[in-house]
């Protein structure tokens, strides 16, 4: 499949989703007007990938510095196609990276663990002037 | 117009009636359901924003002229 690469906007994140090594990569701020329209295609891709792809083990890595409930919403469902996808048997790891003082994004991370149960967690803090 | 407010309001109401732990669970619950169809975001902001208040929210509906209102929200970080 051909990889996604979206570069970030002022509202959007970087994204970047490789069917290859079966990487996917959030970086940076969401807040967009509709983050349902945002995130549709790229749920898509996730769920035709997910259905096609012998893939063992998946690596997603969030580097977030903020995102709107909204977005938190598309994280959800996203998260939701992985936690099926580890129930039926793959490897998916989240890589959930922040500055060590963004108690918000760090928190977010750790109920998005709580809601996905069959999903690994790595949390991956920085210090701030890094 | 009179029905958004009072949808509003209940909602509101039920966010001030919650404890902190409720208003987790309340948030969790429903990020997981479809959001309606009506509504560009997820329905959660008012939760997000309750969660994050450090006293419960307050909020006013001043009528403005037959079928408008100006809505106030306080919310103390």
């Amino acid at each position: 499949m051909v990889p996604i690469i979206l570069e970030k906007t002022k509202s959007t994140p970087h994204v970047l989703i490789n069917s290859e090594n079966a990487k996917l990569e959030f970086k940076g701020e969401s807040f967009p007007e509709n983050a349902a329209k945002f995130y549709a295609p790229l749920l898509y891709w996730i769920r035709e990938y997910l259905e096609s792809k012998d893939t063992k083990i998946i690596t997603i890595d969030m580097e977030m510095t903020y995102f709107n409930s909204s977005t938190s919403k598309a994280f959800m469902n996203m998260l939701e196609l992985f936690e099926q996808a580890a129930q039926d048997g793959k490897d998916v790891v989240v890589n959930w990276r922040c500055r060590e003082d963004n108690e918000t994004i760090l928190e977010a991370g750790e109920e998005f663990m709580e809601d996905s149960p069959s999903l690994t967690f790595n949390f991956i803090t920085y210090e701030a002037d890094e | 117009m009179q029905s958004s407010i009072d949808m509003l309001k209940n909602h509101l109401e039920s966010l001030r009636s919650l404890n902190k732990n409720e208003l987790k669970s309340l948030y969790r619950e429903r990020r997981k359901k479809a959001a309606s169809p009506e509504s560009k975001g997820a329905g959660l902001e008012f939760i997000e924003m309750a969660r994050k208040a450090s006293l419960p929210i307050e909020y006013e509906f001043v009528p403005m002229g037959e079928d408008q209102s100006f809505f106030c929200l306080k919310v103390i970080i």
